[in-house]
């Protein structure tokens, strides 16, 4: 034998033994050995937070540990075209955001994988719900007041977003096309750093993460008109639905897990069952309820539903916004 | 003639640099002085950039410099490498394989290399890194990565 | 008196041992993240922080804070023993810490350091104390007009960073802007100069281009040095600043840690500002002026009081209206969010022994921070006798995990690479680092603030000038220039009469 054709058989044998492992692995009781998370945003983040929360639990239920990796950048892409080029063996799951299927496809020229095919659904995990507060100088107390204010003075209002494509943004501009109402919109890079106009009134409203907005709520720098989901939140009882007045309107960070796409059916009813588990673990829905977000659970076919509901939603959205950049 | 070789190369970078940013600046919006579009600080600062390049290329021909000693090939080479090298190795092979790279090869680059001294300080590292970083602080880094079976 | 009676609220929920331990952990893991460069606060927090979900919210916070103040320290040990600033408050340490360790005096430099930052810590704990509500109100003052002249006013400032040609450094300024542009533009969402890599769509990151600029590009030109004699460090003289040291660094200290704390309230990039300011001061006031970038102790006293200055009173907007200044405070503010306490105007109402314990341990954490440092001097005075053949393979090591673990990513790795061998040509071609890091951290900022306050003034520039505190610091601004660029004018001047002779 040629030292080439000998390191061919080599390598043949070699890869002939990782196959035989992998098929073996699937085969054998899953999970065998830890799972990773990938968490596509910074630890501390909201979804960090969220996803550190559920995972301990989860990998109680499931018996190997749940190892959270953070991927962060380019709008949640990075993190997803991990899991989009990983192995379809249930042991590298993606906490997903909106921004990987539903809005970065019409936000982003080209994307490294395929929103549509490269995913499973595994489950709805929680919303996260948005609350419409304006500056207290603004004369309005309800959504009604609003649209009136803004239609009698159009294009003086500002709302701000931590960022174009991101569900304040998009609310925002959901908000406008349901009105018919001209607001301009200023960008951040997050929450925080938006605060600091909207506290002072630079900026007259904005539609931002309930648990942000709400010590200053409740400390009278902000006033509060409406919640983005059509339910009330537990949190605020008293604030009603923007789709009071707007029936219909629905607007709100939408979370949940998935797995790359061709994963074994068995796997991923399992760790839905399991998932599902820990949305009633009284200690999770403790800390959900702290943080203002709202559990959701189900099926990976009510994921599915949901996914392509909201995405054309959110693609009506964009486009008529023209938030695409050039 | 060149009388300051220092500042002719500077002022060429800086011309490169500025004209670069500009001309790829051309594929944004522009807008207008008092609605910028993401192409307008790019431009006016490429522009910026490109003039003093022309300005420091014209001073190099006025006031005189030293001549630009001659470049440190074979460690920059080991230096940039070893550190490519970690960045290759790290994911696949882990921590561990990639810091032996990464410190044996750089100090390679040093004239006083000597090989025991070297691999007990690439060990040493190894250790000290992966108690620190991943038993102390908790970065998710593989020890020894998926191509040795870890 | 009131402040007594919160003070000692404070003392109580400060000084019971869980706390006193917390503290202490606190800061020993920040100076520890502090050292190791790359590692920065911000990793080690978010890593912390649902561990701290089992703490009490006061010993939590405590902890969380102390790491943050504990890492700005340790962060000033790497930029002085091995020209490695891992924060953007330490470039300037760098500048002439590490030029002292070369001399022998790096035990000075590192006393230097935690003297003005014991200072600063003390001082701006007063006041976070006695003035943090009145002061908030200041930080509301400021629109994205001010924020923006502000960032006119630093720029200016940044020019005096530079101690070799003054075009080149307005050059490598430039470039730095340039640079920091790199990513998706905040207003639009296009992505620019990124060339699809989703790497670099959020920016290149500060600790790529600090770790590769000095980091690698001062390896490898120490190696060049290698050749006759490999002394790099001379031998190390005395390890405590002499009674001439403590004289020329007892007016630094002050204006510092007056600068750090007034900029340090401004939640939109003060703090940021606070070391570069007083660098920038101190070579223009100094009587050694000339001696700046070649080891002047003003150089050090200065900077790195401010910065702690900074980061002290960085709290107060955090703490009384909820603002963050920067992403360690964003944690914070999550950490507090998850333990049930809405931050904000209400904290100190309704949260006293939180927001009194707070402020009381930040004085504890910078004691337990000098006491801790002062006799670590001795021993990482010992690592500059190391020999560099096995210091700098040693120095790759920590920024390569370092960088890796920001993003988890080896693109950044490969990243710092390149920006290695750029600081190697550009230290060859006499460009100093120093400003373009500046103008990399401005640039961003100043083009976000006067795009946005345009958009906000619907196009109207006179916004700069009509809003009475904007137009103050364009004046500063315009002011600075005339002091910066005048001894430029007059050594030409003498120069041109020099060769008329």
């Amino acid at each position: 034998m040629t030292r080439a054709s000998r390191f061919g058989v080599l390598l043949a044998v070699v890869l002939g033994l990782i196959g035989a492992d992998t098929g073996l692995a699937i085969a054998q009781e899953y999970p065998s050995r830890p799972i990773q998370l990938i968490v596509p945003f910074a630890p501390g983040g909201g979804s960090d937070i969220i996803a550190r929360i559920i995972s301990p639990h989860l990998g109680k239920l499931l018996g190997q540990p749940v190892v959270i990796d953070n991927r962060p950048g380019a709008g949640a892409t990075i993190g997803a075209n991990v899991v989009a080029k990983a192995a379809p063996d249930g042991y590298t799951l993606l906490y997903v955001t909106p921004g990987v299927q539903l809005t970065n496809p019409y936000l982003m020229k080209k994307l490294p994988y395929d929103p549509v095919s490269d995913f499973a659904p595994i489950l709805p995990l929680v919303v996260v719900p948005n609350v419409l507060v304006v500056h207290p100088s603004v004369p309005v107390k309800s959504v009604k007041d609003l649209i009136e204010l803004a239609r009698a003075k159009p294009g003086t209002l500002n709302f701000s977003s931590s960022g174009i494509g991101s569900s304040s943004h998009l609310s925002g501009e959901l908000f406008k096309q349901m009105t018919a109402t001209r607001m301009t919109h200023i960008a951040y890079k997050g929450t925080g750093a938006s605060l600091q106009d909207l506290l002072t009134g630079n900026v007259q409203l904005a539609f931002e993460s309930l648990n942000v907005m709400l010590p200053h709520i409740k400390a009278g720098a902000l006033r509060a008109i409406a919640v983005t989901t059509p339910e009330r939140s537990p949190v605020l009882p008293d604030l009603p639905p923007i789709a009071d007045t707007l029936p219909g309107f629905d607007a709100a960070a939408f979370n949940y897990v998935s797995a790359r796409a061709g994963t074994p059916r068995p796997v991923i009813e399992r760790l839905n069952r399991e998932l599902n588990a820990v949305l009633k673990i009284p200690e999770v829905r403790d800390r959900f309820l702290s943080l203002g977000v709202t559990s959701i659970g189900g099926t990976p076919e009510d994921l599915d539903a949901r996914i392509k509901r909201e995405s054309l939603k959110w693609k009506r959205v964009i486009e008529v916004s023209g938030a695409r950049p050039e | 003639m060149i009388r300051h070789p220092k500042d002719f190369w500077s002022g060429l970078i800086f011309m490169a640099a500025g004209l670069a940013a500009a001309v790829v600046a051309r594929d944004y919006p522009m807008g207008s002085a008092l609605r910028m579009g993401p192409a307008y600080f790019p431009t006016i600062l490429g522009a910026l950039l490109a003039l003093i390049g022309v300005a420091v290329v014209i001073r190099s021909f006025v006031t005189p410099g030293e001549r630009i000693a001659g470049f440190a090939w074979k460690p920059l080479a080991y230096v940039t490498i070893a550190t490519i090298l970690f960045g290759v190795v790290v994911r696949g092979g882990g921590l561990a394989v990639a810091l032996v790279t990464l410190v044996m090869l750089s100090a390679w680059a040093s004239r006083s290399f000597r090989w025991a001294p070297t691999i007990a300080l690439a060990i040493g590292l190894t250790v000290f890194s992966i108690l620190v970083f991943v038993k102390t602080l908790g970065l998710t880094m593989t020890v020894l990565g998926a191509w040795l079976g870890g | 008196m009131d402040l007594l009676a919160n003070l000692l609220v404070g003392i109580e929920a400060a000084l019971t041992p869980l706390n006193l331990f917390y503290c202490l952990a606190g800061v020993f893991v920040g100076t520890l993240v502090g050292v190791l460069p790359g590692l920065g606060p911000v990793a080690t927090i978010a890593m912390l922080l649902p561990a701290t979900f089992a703490l009490p919210p006061v010993s939590a916070l405590i902890m969380l804070a102390g790491i943050y103040y504990g890492a700005q320290y340790g962060g000033s040990t790497t930029a002085i023993l091995v020209n490695l600033p891992g924060e953007t408050s330490s470039v300037v340490t760098a500048l002439d810490g590490y030029q002292m360790a070369r001399q022998g005096r790096a035990g000075v430099a590192l006393a230097t350091a935690a003297i003005g930052s014991f200072v600063a810590g003390t001082f701006a704990t007063i006041v976070l104390a006695v003035a943090a509500p009145p002061l908030a109100n200041i930080a509301l003052k400021f629109g994205p007009a001010e924020y923006f002249s502000l960032m006119v006013l630093g720029l200016v400032a940044s020019v005096v960073l530079a101690s070799g040609s003054l075009l080149k450094a307005i050059g490598m300024i430039v470039l730095g802007l340039l640079l920091g542009l790199v990513g998706t533009d905040v207003q639009s969402g296009t992505e620019r100069y990124t060339f699809g890599i989703p790497q670099i769509a959020d920016g290149i990151g500060f600790v790529v281009v600090a770790m590769g600029m000095f980091g690698l590009g001062e390896i490898v030109r120490n190696l060049e040095r290698e050749g006759g004699v490999t002394l790099l460090v001379r031998k190390v003289t005395n390890l405590m600043p002499t009674r001439a040291d403590v004289k020329r660094m007892v007016a630094p200290i002050v204006r510092g840690t007056l600068l750090g704390s007034a900029l340090g309230i401004l939640p939109g990039g003060g703090a940021m500002l606070a070391s570069f300011a007083s660098y920038s001061l101190e070579k223009k006031v100094s009587r050694h002026g000339s001696e700046f970038g070649k080891g002047a102790i003003e150089g050090v006293a200065g900077p790195e009081s401010a910065n702690n200055a900074g980061a002290q009173t960085s709290f107060i907007p955090m703490l009384t209206l909820g603002i963050p200044s920067n992403p360690v405070m964003a944690l914070m503010i999550g950490a507090m969010i998850i333990q049930g306490i809405q931050p904000g105007p209400s904290v100190m109402v309704e949260q006293p022994r939180l927001f009194w314990g707070l402020i009381v341990s930040m004085w504890i954490g910078n004691l337990f921070l000098v006491v801790l440092n002062l006799p670590l001097i001795g021993l990482w005075v010992r690592l500059c006798a190391v020999p560099y053949h096995l210091l700098y393979p040693a120095i790759l090591v920590f920024c390569a995990i370092g960088v890796y673990s920001v993003n988890n990513t080896e693109f950044d790795v490969y990243l710092m690479a390149l920006f290695g061998v750029l600081g190697y040509v550009f230290a060859k071609l006499e460009c100093e680092p120093a400003p373009m890091l500046l103008g990399f951290i401005l640039g961003p900022m100043m083009e976000e603030y006067l795009r946005r306050a345009l958009l906000l003034s619907r196009g109207d520039p006179m916004v700069l000038l009509v809003r009475p505190i904007s137009a103050t610091i364009l004046v500063m601004a315009a002011l600075a220039l005339i002091v910066v660029l005048s001894p430029a004018i007059r050594k030409k001047r003498q120069a041109a009469f020099a060769e008329d002779l």
